[in-house]
């Protein structure tokens, strides 16, 4: 999976681009996980790009929130894809994220 | 291995040759060499003991040197005994013959001393070396096979009988994509009247997600023996509750578990479920209607320590089929990244013959065939009620 990382105001803005999956999931957890270094940080997954979640991919965006929350921060997903809402809603993870329609209003929610 | 109990089977049709390279190899600190003069003398000495370097010449009566690696190289030896081959000088296409049979280095005639003792020892510490990684492979894989084993002794086996009166098979099945996985797939009778039937599938593949699995099954079975069991199953999420608050306490890992927990009353022939994020159930009635069991019980298993479910019933009547399956079924992708999908599944289960043995087995096989051959794409574990509510006659 492709992931690229930019910083928009005080949020650190990610986009994947791909499957997450059990292969991709590590990878993807490390590299995010690193972005998020300072003190109360906010990061925004961009999720336009991402047509397909695994169970393992959930559990890294899990692991993601977690160390956010424990850092002081906020985490929002944005973009989410019609296949990947399937997969939150059948798990019963949609209301354990902040989900934005589009990035602006995420980024907007995040500075709020 | 070391220098010392390295052992080395010099092979060469001249007796000066072999004697020379004896002597030179028991300076480096070589104390066990053998010798044989030609490759009929030398596969009959690789049969019986087992070397760790062969010095090979190339021309030799009765088999030559090409010969002996064609053998080595057939029944796969060359891929765990290095061969130094012995050219003479100048002679360039026998050595690029003998090292695309599988020969590892070559050493030209006469021996440069410093060479040969670069050579020989280099190929020694590579040996050494592949050997230990080997062997570590070996014992892994070892450990691995008997962690499969233990893990599928944990699904029970297919249950085909009669239960309060009525007549009711249960079909199992627990398919890890690798050695060991992290589905979860039980049944189990409590009270008289009551049967469980328990799938799980954990947020990963492999022995982290084995762990998980057989500890949310251990937690599950243990419930059994509580003097409050029948009340706790009765009400399943009262017992997913239990499970779930113990999973989640101190998960750092976010690891998690969606399950469906579901309770069979068997004289009632009502069924109470709880999904906690596992995918709905197919359920087909006896008209051969299918739909979905997809009311939401609450999250995974091991995320949120106070989560709180809730049960949905449904009345089960004559030859209902209830399948539960993981998403290894539905998530499985074919070569062009298709999904196996729910429809698959649904076809599957309209048309079920009622007296087909293993029909889960030819599901699963048919998900494995989907993949044409790739790599399993996930562990799948499945259960089929086959309920059959009038008694038997």
């Amino acid at each position: 999976m492709e992931i690229h990382d930019e910083r928009i105001g005080d949020t650190c803005v990610v986009t994947a681009k791909g499957r997450l999956d059990s292969g991709a999931s590590a990878a993807f957890a490390e590299k995010v996980g690193g972005l998020i270094a300072s003190p109360s940080p906010k990061l925004l997954i961009d999720f336009a790009g991402v047509d397909f979640v695994t169970s393992a991919g959930l559990r890294a965006v899990l692991v993601l929130v977690k160390k956010v929350k424990a850092a002081g921060g906020s985490f929002a997903l944005c973009s989410v894809q019609e296949p990947v809402r399937e997969v939150l809603d059948i798990t019963g993870l949609t209301a354990m994220f902040s989900i934005h329609s589009a990035r602006a209003e995420a980024i907007a929610a995040l500075a709020g | 291995m070391t220098v010392s109990n390295a052992k080395i089977l010099v092979v060469d049709d001249v007796a000066e040759n072999r004697d020379l390279l004896a002597r030179r190899l028991a300076r480096l600190g070589f104390t066990s060499i053998d010798q044989a003069s030609n490759g009929v003398e030398a596969l009959a000495a690789i049969g019986t003991k087992s070397y760790d370097l062969l010095l090979l010449d190339i021309m030799m009566p009765e088999l030559d040197g090409f010969g002996v690696l064609e053998a080595l190289k057939r029944d796969g030896r060359i891929n765990e005994l290095p061969v130094l081959v012995i050219s003479a000088l100048g002679e360039i296409e026998p050595v690029v013959r003998c090292i695309e049979l599988g020969a590892t280095d070559f050493i030209t005639k006469p021996f440069n001393p410093t060479l040969l003792r670069a050579r020989v020892l280099a190929t020694i510490e590579n040996k050494a070396l592949s050997d230990l990684m080997r062997d570590e492979l070996r014992r892994k894989q070892l450990e691995l096979n008997e962690a499969r084993t233990l893990q599928l002794a944990l699904a029970p086996q297919r249950f085909a009988g009669t239960v309060c009166g009525r007549a009711l098979s249960i079909d199992v099945l627990l398919d890890p994509a690798k050695e060991v996985g992290g589905d979860l797939v039980d049944y189990f009778r409590v009270g008289d009247d009551m049967i469980i039937l328990a799938l799980g599938d954990v947020s990963d593949k492999g022995a982290g997600a084995a762990l998980m699995m057989a500890r949310t099954h251990a937690m599950l079975r243990a419930l059994t023996a509580r003097p409050d069991a029948a009340a706790l199953f009765r009400a399943p999420q009262q017992a997913l509750g239990i499970v779930n608050a113990a999973l989640a306490d101190g998960n750092q890992s976010c690891m998690f578990v969606t399950f469906l927990l579901a309770s069979l009353d068997v004289a009632t022939a009502r069924l109470a479920y709880v999904r906690a994020g596992h995918i709905p159930p197919f359920h087909r009635n006896g008209a051969g209607k299918i739909g979905r069991l997809s009311g939401a019980g609450g999250p995974p298993l091991g995320l949120l320590e106070n989560a709180t479910y809730r049960a949905e019933t449904v009345d089960l009547g004559p030859d209902d089929r209830l399948l539960i399956v993981t998403d290894g079924f539905t998530e499985a992708h074919d070569p062009g990244d298709s999904l196996f999908g729910e429809a698959r599944v649904e076809a599957f289960l309209a048309g079920l013959a009622a007296a087909e043995r293993e029909p889960l087995r030819r599901l699963a096989d048919h998900v494995r065939a989907f993949e044409s051959g790739r790599r399993p794409f996930d562990d799948m574990a499945a259960i089929l009620l086959s309920f059959e509510s009038r008694p038997p006659s």
